[in-house]
């Protein structure tokens, strides 16, 4: 089998132009506000077709027996899911972009997963909770986000991409999807989440990435801090 | 060269140096724990005044960030010694040699009292892998260097042309 034959037969390699949102069939699907721009593509980006693997250590090896999502910092009711009380969560689709920071963009996804909401609804999150901290269970990686993009509509912890669930090394069985900002913020294989009053640089903030990461404010995205 | 004068420096030091790194260009925006990743990725060595760290012609399997002191580049040939740059805090070293796979292209040694940190290839080859940013910003400035060094050649190519140039004429 050649390499085009493989890219092409990989089931994540998009065969079509991405559909307009108008035409998601599908009941009560969220769609992603950034979906309905004319130009789709944040300034400095290009579309794949393909979704490329990038991370910072690795794939960690995640056994969902052991599996435990924890939300702590600044909530009333600090909770700890294990991977089936997770599953039982009310669950959405979003249909939504994802921007990477080294310039890709895979248009046109659908996400199945629990709402940030109803996450920081049981957990009674304070009102002087502003930031949120997600953590991951690749060596201690984190990423910190703004609480307003945390609780956007779009925001989710999805389990399934596309109907299937989401490949270990693309950040299943839990992978935390903010579409609004940079898929970095996206934290793969999320461990939990901790809300914060002051903002606190996660893993690539501390290496100079953009506390916020909006792909579309500025001239190129809000992509580093130099 | 002693034992006393190269070594790893305690734990204290490197702590001294998260706290510089963020001021050197190439890693601006790096907070006090994100350089503190780029130290432990890599060994903290101290040099004394004198001491070679880079031969030219030896196989390249690591990469050098100046921390402290000056480092003088350079090359001996036919007896003469010619220092083609010099190196300061926040310059990296050694890094196109390793990437290219090639010996180093030239020498390295602390002009004084010198500390800097050590990435093995693996190292330095990871992190440039994981972060694209840092990786950009290093092959920028790495090749920015290069083009320097190939204008001042020709530069220098041009004056023996006209040197000659001119003691042929002299010569008529």
């Amino acid at each position: 089998m050649g390499f085009l034959d493989s890219l092409i037969k990989d089931p994540k390699y998009q065969q079509q132009d991405p559909r307009p949102p108008e035409e998601i069939n599908e009941p009560d699907i969220i769609i992603s506000p950034d979906t309905r721009r004319e130009n789709r593509i944040p300034p400095g980006q290009s579309r794949t077709k393909k979704w490329p693997v990038l991370d910072a250590h690795g794939t960690p090896p995640v056994d969902l027996i052991n599996w435990k999502f924890a939300v702590d910092g600044l909530v009333e009711h600090p909770i700890e899911f294990s991977f089936e009380e997770f599953m039982q969560l009310p669950a959405v689709k979003v249909y939504a972009d994802f921007h990477c920071v080294t310039r890709w963009s895979r248009l046109d996804n659908v996400w199945t997963g629990v709402p940030t909401r109803e996450i920081a609804e049981r957990a009674g999150v304070k009102p002087e909770a502003k930031f949120v901290l997600a953590l991951a269970y690749d060596s201690g990686w984190t990423t910190n986000v703004p609480i307003e993009y945390f609780l956007k509509d779009d925001s989710l912890f999805a389990f399934l991409h596309d109907g299937a669930p989401i490949p270990p090394e693309h950040g299943g069985p839990v992978r935390l999807i903010i579409p609004q900002l940079y898929a970095w913020k996206s934290a793969k294989w999320v461990k939990g989440v901790r809300f914060l009053t002051e903002d606190e640089a996660g893993f690539w903030e501390e290496g100079g990435y953009h506390m916020r990461g909006n792909p579309w404010t500025g001239g190129d995205g809000e992509r580093f801090r130099w | 060269m002693t034992a006393a004068s190269t070594g790893t420096l305690k734990k204290t030091m490197s702590e001294n140096y998260t706290e510089l790194i963020p001021g050197f260009p190439l890693f601006k925006g790096f907070t006090a724990n994100g350089a503190k990743r780029l130290i432990d990725a890599g060994q903290v060595k101290q040099h004394a005044a004198g001491t070679v760290l880079l031969k030219e012609g030896d196989a390249a399997d690591f990469v050098l960030l100046v921390l402290a002191g000056t480092l003088e580049v350079f090359v001996d040939r036919e007896g003469q010694h010619l220092v083609l740059t010099e190196a300061e805090p926040g310059d990296i070293l050694g890094e196109l040699a390793v990437l290219c796979g090639i010996p180093r292209s030239a020498s390295v040694r602390a002009k004084d009292d010198a500390a800097v940190l050590e990435w093995s290839e693996d190292a330095f080859r990871t992190l440039l892998l994981r972060d694209p940013s840092l990786s950009q910003r290093i092959f920028r400035e790495a090749l920015r260097t290069l083009v320097e060094k190939e204008r001042s050649l020709i530069d220098s190519v041009i004056d023996a042309q006209e040197e000659a140039h001119k003691s042929y004429s002299a010569d008529n």
